[in-house]
């Protein structure tokens, strides 16, 4: 049988909740893995803030026959004007779930980070290089974080796709 | 995920045929990759497994050069969505939202710090080339706005104010 592997958010200190399977990501002015429109109404992320970091793995829910890994991230590279998007890969430590060595997420402006438009199909950010064999075990960490300057215009932002790849061997 | 569309086939240095189910744990037999000579990638006869193109995934087959090793992956693309609070992203998308997903797929041999990959894209192409996939993004962007913008909208329900 092929392997299964999907999204998980975490959440609370150390990032060590781990939310159920994920189809999508919505960025608040809470720490929270929901995607409900009703969450993002009741908590936007307001102009000239920065949302709530969004910690990212990638779970192995079905093991491979031999190993899964060699994670990558991109974007389109370009989204909406006076909206960033920052992005902080290979954060922690991949392995059993839910992981280790990652920070509680928080709203202050990350460190260490990157435009995550910078990182295109020709241009992959390296998420985890690591292979894994175990089932349940995750990747390293996905930082992601809206950062909207005070010039942004009010309302929803334009819909974005994240994409990413691993190898299943 | 469905399961892989193939098995590999490894001809032996002694002319030996060997099946490998790439699903099954433990498939990488280091004693048969060893002797490999002849590396195949043979699509199952299950009519289910299609390309995106809608036709059979093709036979691919490469000679492992003397001193060479078999090589295999299988690569996810995904795809996934970012939301936002849009009435008509809400409408549209979200509640028929399947996550674009899709799996290539690459036979080959490395020896020393050479490796040749043979890759079988989503539409059944063969393409040799190096890990450098930045082609395949282009095929996931299309494969997710068909998916996205030729999803039907909801019929709307019928409205409770008219006469």
């Amino acid at each position: 049988m092929a392997g299964v592997v999907d999204v998980r958010v975490y959440t609370g200190a150390n990032a060590a909740t781990e939310s159920g399977t994920q189809t999508g990501i919505s960025f608040l002015s809470i720490d929270s893995a929901a995607t409900d429109v009703t969450t993002r109404q009741n908590n936007p992320v307001v102009a000239g803030t920065t949302s709530f970091e969004k910690h990212v793995r990638l779970k192995a829910t079905t093991a491979p026959a031999v190993s899964w890994g060699n994670v990558k991230f991109w974007t389109d590279g370009s989204g909406q004007a006076n909206v960033g998007l920052r992005a902080k890969l290979a954060v922690g430590t991949g392995g059993a779930t839910p992981g280790t060595g990652d920070t509680t997420p928080t709203a202050t402006a990350m460190t260490g980070d990157a435009d995550a438009y910078s990182y295109t199909s020709g241009a992959k950010g390296t998420w985890d290089a690591a292979t894994y064999s175990a089932v349940n075990s995750v990747s390293k960490a996905l930082l992601l974080q809206l950062s909207p300057t005070g010039a942004a215009s009010p309302g929803a932002w334009t819909q974005e796709t994240l994409n990413y790849s691993y190898d299943e061997v | 995920m469905q399961e892989f569309p193939y098995f590999a086939n490894a001809t032996l240095d002694d002319g030996e045929e060997v099946v490998v189910d790439l699903e099954q744990h433990g498939w990488a037999d280091k004693e048969i990759l060893a002797r490999t000579v002849r590396w195949s990638l043979v699509p199952k006869t299950d009519p289910s497994h299609v390309t995106l193109a809608g036709g059979s995934w093709p036979l691919v087959q490469v000679a492992i050069p003397q001193g060479g090793k078999p090589i295999f992956r299988s690569r996810v693309f995904v795809g996934s969505i970012i939301s936002r609070s849009s009435d008509q992203i809400e409408r549209k998308v979200i509640p028929h939202l399947m996550v674009p997903k899709f799996r290539v797929f690459c036979i080959g041999w490395k020896k020393g710090q050479e490796i040749t990959w043979v890759w079988v894209l989503p539409n059944g192409a063969i393409e040799v080339g190096t890990d450098d996939d930045s082609h395949l993004a282009v095929v996931l962007r299309t494969h997710l706005n068909t998916q996205i913008f030729e999803t039907p909208e909801p019929t709307p329900a019928p409205d409770s104010t008219e006469a």
